[in-house]
């Protein structure tokens, strides 16, 4: 027996942004658990903060929940490096900034300070791994993106 | 029950083991393997496609923020790596993953090989068929079904006028490219899935037609072994999948002929799992990648690179140093998350965004590369190294893209240099002494693995015959990129398909002597 749905059902009203036209897009489980994606968080409010302090706490929750759904989209791999990444960010920073202990420590200027170092470090490739997956999601929230001035055209929704 | 949308049976839903048959099994739903089943159910034959991933309807990709399309459509969300060996970068590599593979995730860049390209391919491999003329019906036939067209110079994104002007100024001016559209406004998205289904991507172009014709396709099968004995096979076993490493209900599949279509990197893998891989053959050697580099530019007025076609022109006019120049862009989430810094330093350049212009550099290489099983997880071990000659072309790519946007009177440059404190003006780009910059340093893409199981007249230099057959077997055959003969120095797409047209009707003209199941 064959349930046919058809090629573009008409949308229904759904709470639930991971629902589009019908096609469930959000993962069985999240990816990171929840304390990598607490450490996730800690360096994205360092990253994206500016000169009046880090971004508000809603836009971070959201980060937080889609960097989850993101990676239980990926397999095995794909997490483990994101992680390793994350790790080298968490662990290692502070003593390049000569703080030892760990980023969670530290208040958010003392974050940035010490991802920079890290920037400037032989391990700049972790920075840019971690960076890349944190800012290709928070800046489609639509606040972050009108901040830095993108349309996000073409997404018809 | 079977859950059914638009005629794709997805594998996810299967809760029981699963056993088919058919006459020709396709491993792989892309642009390879997509064509070819077309052809051969076309041609009355009983055809069963299998692709790892998932269908995404193509009504719902322009739903999708860009992350989410990353998520699933993109193999692991881009995050695949090669690595560099010796003096060479690492290299990200990216794949579609789901019905249509890459072809959903190119920007729609459709070039015939070059000529030179092919003379080396007959005159030193032996490859005679693979001539202008031997190709030509093929390339006609695939330019028809997926519509190739050449993108209006008013559709241009302000990003590539720039560097036109620039580039016109420093007389190597940018052509227009064909690309694989119908309907296009240009909304600089392609490679994120095509929100106005106007980028003929495989599963519009061809899916139709192969489910028209009685063919079969089903999503989320993981296909891990070809089943063979005495050089024949007997068909192909996996597993369903109920989600990304979740493995489902038992796959098996009796087949008369195992068309193998996972792309460069996964076909070696699939053929080395199932022992068809022995020491001493080619299976995964010889991995070319066409490594990528971009340069970003800003302006002192508006560029908003988004609004337009996100490839729409070339230039070939630096073949001789092995690089070619292509419009490119990419979403302001990415370009800010390749800029340097943290913090405020971070945002206040992320603010640049749409003043940013931007070009890309690919290298015809030489590499090569290999793809190495790995023992305990899906993803392969990829490796490549570069040629003295691919590094000199990166940095020459590199240099040509800096100096055509100041030429075009950019502000600064974003150089895709690893640990930059910050842009460069003009005078800091001609002081800068990028060729001493370590390869290690340099951030490199890639879109294109190419020639991992390479066609070839002998066992002892290639992976397949010039058929596409696999040597030493009498009925799998491989035909998507892995098979494309040497680096092209241009986008494969339309080649794979055109090569993947050939193999298919090769194996059609022939198929009453082919062996039995």
């Amino acid at each position: 027996m064959s349930v046919v749905r058809a090629e573009a059902p008409a949308e229904e009203a759904s709470a639930d942004p991971y629902v589009v036209l019908g096609w469930s897009s959000r993962a069985a489980r999240p990816g990171l658990s929840a304390p990598w994606r607490r450490r996730a968080r800690l360096v994205a409010e360092a990253l994206f903060s500016t000169d009046d302090g880090p971004p508000p706490a809603a836009r971070l929750d959201w980060l937080e929940e889609d960097l989850g759904d993101f990676f239980g989209h990926l397999g095995r791999r794909s997490r483990l490096v994101f992680v390793a990444c994350l790790a080298t960010i968490y662990f290692v920073a502070p003593l390049l900034a000569w703080r030892l202990c760990t980023l969670g420590a530290l208040d958010w200027r003392a974050r940035v300070h010490a991802i920079e170092r890290l920037e400037r470090s032989a391990l700049s490739i972790a920075l840019l791994g971690a960076k890349a997956i944190l800012s290709i999601v928070y800046f489609e929230h639509p606040d972050a993106a009108r901040e830095i001035g993108w349309t996000q055209q073409c997404k018809l929704s | 029950m079977q859950a059914v949308v638009s005629g794709v049976v997805e594998g996810r839903h299967e809760t029981r083991p699963v056993a088919l048959e058919a006459d020709v099994v396709v491993v792989g739903s892309g642009a390879g393997g997509m064509v070819a089943a077309t052809i051969l159910a076309e041609a009355g034959l009983d055809v069963l496609v299998l692709e790892e991933g998932g269908y995404v309807p193509a009504a719902v990709h322009g739903k999708l923020r860009q992350s989410q399309s990353l998520r699933h459509v993109w193999r692991e969300g881009g995050m695949t790596l090669a690595l560099g060996l010796g003096a060479t970068p690492g290299v990200n590599v990216t794949m579609g993953r789901g019905v249509g593979g890459s072809s959903v995730v190119t920007g729609g860049v459709c070039l015939r090989v070059p000529e030179a390209i092919l003379a080396t391919w007959s005159r030193e491999l032996g490859l005679t068929a693979l001539t202008p003329e031997g190709l030509d019906p093929y390339y006609r036939e695939v330019e028809a079904a997926v519509h190739v067209e050449q993108v209006p110079e008013e559709m241009q994104s302000r990003s590539t006028r720039l560097f036109g002007i620039g580039a016109a100024k420093l007389g190597h001016p940018i052509r227009p490219i064909g690309r694989n559209t119908k309907g296009c406004h240009g909304c600089g998205r392609c490679n994120f899935g095509c929100p106005e289904q106007a980028k003929m991507s495989v599963d519009l172009a061809y899916l139709p037609r192969l489910l028209a014709a009685g063919g079969r396709v089903w999503s989320d099968c993981l296909v891990e072994r070809i089943e063979h004995e005495g050089g024949r096979a007997r068909g192909v076993r996996g597993r369903l999948l109920a989600g990304p490493g979740r493995r489902g209900p038992r796959l098996t599949v009796r087949a008369r002929v195992v068309l193998v279509a996972c792309g460069g990197v996964h076909s070696p893998v699939l053929l080395s799992a199932s022992g068809l891989a022995p020491y001493g053959s080619q299976v995964g050697e010889n991995m070319t990648l066409h490594p990528g580099f971009r340069v970003f530019a800003t302006f002192d007025e508006p560029v908003e690179g988004w609004r337009g076609a996100l490839q729409s022109a070339y230039t070939d006019a630096f073949e001789r140093d092995h690089v070619t120049l292509m419009s490119l862009f990419i979403p302001g989430s990415v370009i800010a998350a390749t800029m340097p810094g943290a913090g405020a330093a971070l945002m206040r350049r992320a603010r640049e965004v749409p003043y940013v212009a931007m070009f890309g550099a690919m290298v015809h290489d030489e590499g090569p590369g290999a793809v190495w099983r790995h023992p305990f997880g899906r993803e392969p071990v990829l490796l490549y190294r570069m040629s003295e000659a691919d590094r000199r072309a990166m940095y020459r790519g590199i240099r040509l893209l800096g100096e055509t946007f100041f030429a075009a009177g950019a502000r600064r440059l974003y150089l895709p240099v690893l640990g930059l404190d910050g842009p460069l003006d003009a005078d800091g780009f001609r002081r800068f002494e990028l060729e001493r910059v370590p390869p290690r340093r340099i951030e490199c893409s890639s879109q294109h693995p190419l020639g991992s199981v390479q066609m070839g007249t002998s066992a002892a230099t290639s992976g397949v015959d010039p058929d596409g057959k696999l040597w030493d077997t009498r009925n799998v055959f491989v035909c998507d990129g892995s098979v494309v003969p040497t680096s092209l120095g241009v986008n494969p797409q339309l080649t794979i398909m055109a090569m993947a047209t050939r193999i298919a009707q090769s194996l059609r003209d022939r198929w009453r002597s082919m062996p039995l199941r």
